[in-house]
């Protein structure tokens, strides 16, 4: 009982946070100098038509009273400028599956292959394997995401021609995948060899094993599941980044997805689009967030909710 | 609140493929009908470059696709020539201000209705209407009217010696009424929503990832286009758009990396004379800083610019900018008019430069001491890469070393608003008349904030003007005094340029950056 | 890159109280500050890791500082005549289209990606520490507020938060810097930069503050700092003299982190066309302004990528070095 209310109160709260960062989005998405029809060949005189036509001409407040009746009836308006017309819900749900799909086998493989590594590299700290881990490691969390991109596109697609340059033609998830897969991975191996190494420190352990329980029972049992936490508390904002997609994979390899929205919707302050995107990222944390906070609930019941 | 929306979409979709379904079923059948043409690959334009609403379309990749899929009373042919296109005869009146237009028999939507002359009549005041970049364009027909089903009758303001090329213009292209009124403007953003008039019909649109266009069997000159199905790629990264092009995966791209013009020179870069000026712009307005309204510093910041050096830089085979009018405009004698008007620069650009020193110096700047610190903005990596050697002029000539270049995200809100000392500027003519040049530094036109009234009497004298000569005169007279009060620089005079597949394709109509793929064909 | 650099290894939130029992003994009984710094130091040296990256930050600070003032060529040069050129003896790190010396860019290029670290770093911990510090000691409503106001901060999308605050304050901080003579100096970096540091300091002091919070409810049971609450001294006092100085070792352990984040944000933001004003260079545009070349001239990607991958790692290696000399739990391994 007392496990629903807490989780009642959490999601009361998760809805004021969402409320919260709507509101914030809404005015200062508006406080940017420029408006969504500016061109070179625009004239005064047409923009301003076209500002009259969409309403933007009226003060920010009832701009922003009429946002939020519509996205209580669930409309969330049409975009402006990147895709003139067409309903902000089609468009975000549209890309969202294709950065979902790509999202979800990049996550996937980071914790396939961050995880098991981290957790070798923890119990055998010191040796060659915990060197050679922690050296892949450091080296994957200091490229710049573009960098990599480029490289990849430079070796395999150009070079040796081993995979299609754009997403949409066969094999072209590959390099978008890894992309999006080598910072968490690499970051789930250091995470996973700290946490380890620090539960394996901690006395209760110590004594497990003064008691007699085997090394690979008190790794197993105990060191594994309680080192999940620091892991679980990643997953969560972790997914939701992934799943939305990353800016740099998606534009240098042409992904149509959810994560180009972020950036280019501001460039052409398509508001509409940029208050989509917002509304429903910023749902998806919270949302991955609560999903976190119940797994450590289920995890360790000590760990009080926030 | 989400999920409800979502419910609408579906609702909305679903209603939309029931409405067409009837008409798409047609297309399927027809469309198994071998016609014998080739597919190809192309990528020209990202997704928000794409509208098929042709009264808003305004980026050269938006009107190639309006090109595909609509038809005006104008057209390209397979030389690139403007020829009658939805046009049967068309009579002038002597006076050269009234047209009688005939419209061909064997016209058709892609829905099967008649193209009539009242979808022009409708198609001109919907783009006035819809206040897009062009809704000015065809501000010279004073009256339109539809006599019958195939007779247009049209008035204008004073005769015009482009019109033809005006009404091949996208801007120009019949609308349906029904179809706007029973979509709106979303219309535009749905193929199975939009009809088409011209040689292609839109059969699938994933944004932000490709379009796919089919030929249409119905289409009166099907004969003639020898591609039946074109997949339009939409990519936003020059490079990847070059590294498609390299690994075959398009035929064509209308972008890549200036840097790798080198490399493509020889694999299918080509340039096309294009009618742009790429020039530097000073801030007149009371925002910019109080030095630039000095027309002597102006000059000389506009005289020590190492043009050739700009122009190696970028390797684009661009042609040196002596005047803003870019060159290939001829006047009533036939001569090129760039050739008849005083240049802005000396040939000698030592000279040039000891002039600018001398004018600093009168300014009170000797040696670029006590020159205020100036901001230069500019849009994107390449136009950053030509302000940044020009900076580097006036610091090794002028000795100002006070001027820094940013690339700003919100450029044309930024220059609009006033927010630099000095920007880019570019302008590129959308059909070749000069009016379409020197209209852009008439007062109130301008981001320098640019006002002068001698020069705004020049230009308007000259557009109403009725006599060749007399207007040539008048046109001379504007770019003379845009020399003297220098509020932009003209630098150079850039190509159109794309990439073509030329070892395997042939074919290719080209116009004033639009492309038209109906003709292409296999070698 | 907030949600995943900001998070710090052992503590989070809930995470302090699985701490051993033994914790604050071993904690107050290093109260003595020089015997604390010594043995961290100590510590310190004997992780060659640590050392390593120590001696290669060191080394590329003198590249950047030094460097420079050595070179015969300035940052801005644009050398007529040997644009494009590869890598060679008289451009060691070749030049750009426009004839500028690659290495002395890059130099500068460290200069600034450094600043940009350091001071990101530092305001970071000071809006951080302050806010968790508070936070933690208020304790009840007070505390539940502004926790949440930090979640609310974690959940915003942070690329739309960068971009926007950048725009947003673009326009007042450029007048600002051109009309007050005092910020003359930074007319240089162009307004884009200060951005960059009122951005990072706005954003990311959130996983500063959950972490000194942590820190200071769990020093805040500890019998002294009870003790002294209890005869009144003043929360002011109470933060400087007993719980600041307790955090200091995980705050400038956090802070080490922190500057290969901000270093990774400044190089994305340039790759947005937003960083630094040209012809100042920053490492991360150097970076993006090569991606357009890269088929030409990859060695202009090479060198400053190279060089920010190394920052970022040495960084990243030595603050975990650091980290495990100053947490005293470390020591029982």
């Amino acid at each position: 009982m007392a496990m629903f209310e807490k989780i009642l109160k959490r999601v009361l709260l998760a809805a004021v946070s969402l409320f919260a960062i709507i509101t914030i989005t809404f005015f200062l998405m508006n406080i940017i100098p420029g408006d969504p029809f500016m061109s070179e060949k625009a004239t005064e005189e047409t923009r301003a038509i076209l500002i009259a036509k969409y309403g933007l001409d009226k003060p920010l407040i009832v701009q922003y009273g009429r946002y939020l009746q519509n996205l209580f009836h669930g409309d969330m308006g049409t975009s402006y400028v990147l895709q003139k017309g067409r309903a902000i819900s089609t468009i975000v749900t549209e890309s969202f599956a294709v950065s979902v799909r790509l999202g979800l086998k990049a996550l996937i493989a980071a914790i396939l292959i961050g995880v098991p590594l981290g957790c070798i590299a923890g119990l055998f700290k010191g040796k060659a394997a915990d060197g050679a881990i922690r050296v892949i490691s450091a080296i994957g969390i200091s490229i710049p995401g573009y960098v990599l991109a480029a490289v990849l596109m430079l070796v395999l697609a150009v070079n040796l021609k081993a995979l299609p340059v754009s997403y949409g033609k066969p094999g072209g998830e590959v390099m978008p995948i890894i992309v999006l897969a080598v910072y968490p991975t690499c970051y789930l191996m250091r995470l996973t060899r700290a946490s380890i190494l620090e539960v394996l420190g901690q006395d209760y352990l110590k004594t497990e094993r003064a008691r007699g329980m085997g090394e690979g029972r008190v790794i197993f049992i105990h060191a594994l599941k309680n080192s999940l936490i620091p892991i679980i508390t990643y997953l969560g904002p972790l997914t939701a980044s992934i799943l939305t997609g990353g800016f740099v994979a998606e534009s240098v390899f042409n992904v149509p997805g959810l994560g180009r929205y972020f950036v280019n919707a501001i460039s052409a302050r398509d508001y509409t689009l940029i208050m989509g995107v917002t509304v429903f990222y910023a749902a998806l944390i919270i949302t991955m967030n609560l999903i976190c906070d119940i797994l450590y609930q289920v995890v360790d019941p000590r760990i009080q909710m926030a | 609140m989400i999920r409800k929306g979502l419910l609408n979409v579906l609702a909305c979709t679903v209603a939309a493929a029931m409405i067409a379904a009837l008409p798409a079923a047609a297309a399927e059948t027809e469309k198994e009908a071998p016609s014998g043409g080739i597919s190809i690959s192309v990528t020209d334009g990202s997704e928000d470059a794409m509208d098929i609403n042709t009264a808003k379309v305004a980026t050269l990749a938006g009107m190639s696709v309006c090109r595909h899929l609509f038809e005006g009373l104008y057209k390209l042919d397979e030389k690139g020539d403007l020829v009658p296109g939805q046009l049967k005869d068309e009579k002038v009146s002597d006076d050269g201000k009234t047209y009688t237009f005939t419209l061909r028999d064997d016209i058709t939507w892609s829905d099967g209705k008649p193209v009539t002359a009242g979808d022009f009549v409708y198609g001109w005041k919907y783009l006035k209407d819809s206040a897009g970049d062009y809704s000015t364009l065809l501000d010279l027909i004073t009256d339109a009217t539809a006599k019958d089903d195939k007779t247009l009758v049209v008035t204008l303001a004073y005769p015009c010696a482009y019109f033809h090329s005006l009404l091949a213009f996208p801007s120009a292209y019949p609308v349906r009424e029904d179809i706007v009124k029973a979509n709106g403007d979303s219309y535009a953003t749905d193929p199975d929503k939009a009809v088409y008039n011209g040689p292609y019909e839109l059969t699938d649109w994933t944004h932000q990832q490709s379009m796919t266009l089919t030929k249409r069997t119905d289409y009166y000159d099907a004969d003639k286009i020898t591609v039946d199905n074109i997949s339009w790629e939409l990519m936003s990264d020059s490079a990847t758009m070059a590294n498609s092009f390299k690994s075959g995966d398009v035929i064509y791209s209308d972008t890549y990396p200036e840097e790798d013009a080198d490399s493509l020179m020889d694999n299918g870069l080509h340039f096309e004379e294009g009618y742009n000026t790429y020039c530097t712009m000073f801030n007149l307005g009371d925002s910019g800083n109080e030095v630039l309204k000095d027309a002597r510093v102006r000059k000389a910041l506009s005289l020590a610019i190492d043009r050739e050096r700009v122009i190696s830089i970028r390797g684009l085979q661009d042609e040196l900018a002596d005047t803003y009018t870019p060159g290939g405009l001829t006047d009533a004698d036939g001569t090129e008019f760039n050739s008849t008007v005083t240049p802005w620069f000396s040939d000698d650009h030592q000279k040039d430069v000891d002039e600018a020193k001398e004018l600093m110096k009168e300014a009170g700047y000797e040696d670029g001491k006590d020159f205020p610190a100036l901001r230069y903005i500019v849009n994107n990596d390449s136009r950053k890469t030509v302000a940044e050697a020009i900076v580097s002029d006036w610091k090794d000539a002028l000795g100002i070393d006070s001027i820094t270049v940013e690339t700003v995200e919100n450029f044309f809100s930024a220059r609009e608003s006033g927010d630099f000392d000095i920007a880019y500027f570019g302008w590129y003519m959308d059909y070749p008349d000069i009016s379409n040049m020197l209209v852009t530094m008439t007062t109130g036109q301008n981001d320098a904030k640019y006002s002068n009234t001698k020069y705004d009497d020049a230009y308007n004298k000259a557009v109403a003007e009725t006599d060749e000569k007399a207007r040539w005169k008048d046109y001379d007279e504007c770019e003379s005094i845009l020399a003297e009060d220098r509020p932009i620089t003209p630098i150079l005079h850039s190509k159109n340029s794309y990439l073509f597949d030329d070892t395997n394709y042939d074919g290719l109509v080209y116009y004033c950056g639009n492309a038209f793929f109906g003709y292409v064909t296999q070698k | 890159m907030k949600n995943i650099l900001s998070l710090q290894l052992p503590v989070e939130k809930g995470d302090y109280d699985k701490l051993p029992a033994d914790f604050y003994k071993t904690q107050t009984s290093q109260t003595d500050e020089i015997g604390f710094w010594r043995s961290s130091w100590r510590r310190l040296r004997e992780n060659k890791i640590a050392m390593v990256s120590l001696v290669i930050i060191l080394a590329i600070i003198v590249f950047a500082v030094l460097g420079p003032i050595l070179s015969p060529y300035s940052y801005d040069q644009q050398v007529h005549g040997d644009e494009n050129l590869w890598p060679c003896l008289k451009h060691p790190f070749g030049t750009d289209r426009l004839g500028r010396d690659l290495m002395v860019r890059c130099m500068t290029g460290t200069r600034i990606s450094l600043l940009v670290g350091v001071v990101s770093a530092i305001i970071v911990m000071i809006i951080g520490s302050i806010y968790g510090a508070i936070s933690g000691l208020l304790g009840g409503k007070a505390d539940t507020i502004m926790m949440r106001i930090v979640d609310i901060i974690y959940s915003v999308p942070e690329i739309l938060l960068i971009v926007v605050i950048k725009l947003v304050i673009d326009q007042p901080l450029t007048n600002l810097v051109d009309n007050v003579p005092f910020f003359h100096p930074l007319q240089k970096l162009g307004s884009g930069l200060i951005a960059i540091f009122i951005v990072y300091g706005c954003l990311y002091w959130v996983g500063m503050a959950r972490i000194v919070r942590g820190q200071v409810l769990q020093l805040k049971e500890m019998e002294y700092v009870t003790a002294s609450d209890a005869l009144g001294a003043p929360n002011g006092w109470l933060i400087r003299q007993h719980l600041l100085p307790n955090c200091m070792g995980q705050i400038i352990a956090t802070m080490m982190m922190q500057i290969p984040s901000a270093i990774f944000t400044e190089a994305f933001l340039s790759f947005l066309g937003i960083g630094v004003s040209a012809p100042m260079a920053s490492l991360g545009s150097l970076t993006s302004e090569a991606l357009s070349g890269i088929n030409r001239a990859p060695y202009r990607m090479l060198f400053p990528a190279v060089l920010i991958s190394l920052i970022i790692l040495a960084f990243n290696l030595f603050g975990d070095g650091l980290r495990d000399a100053l947490d005293p739990k470390m020591k029982k391994r």
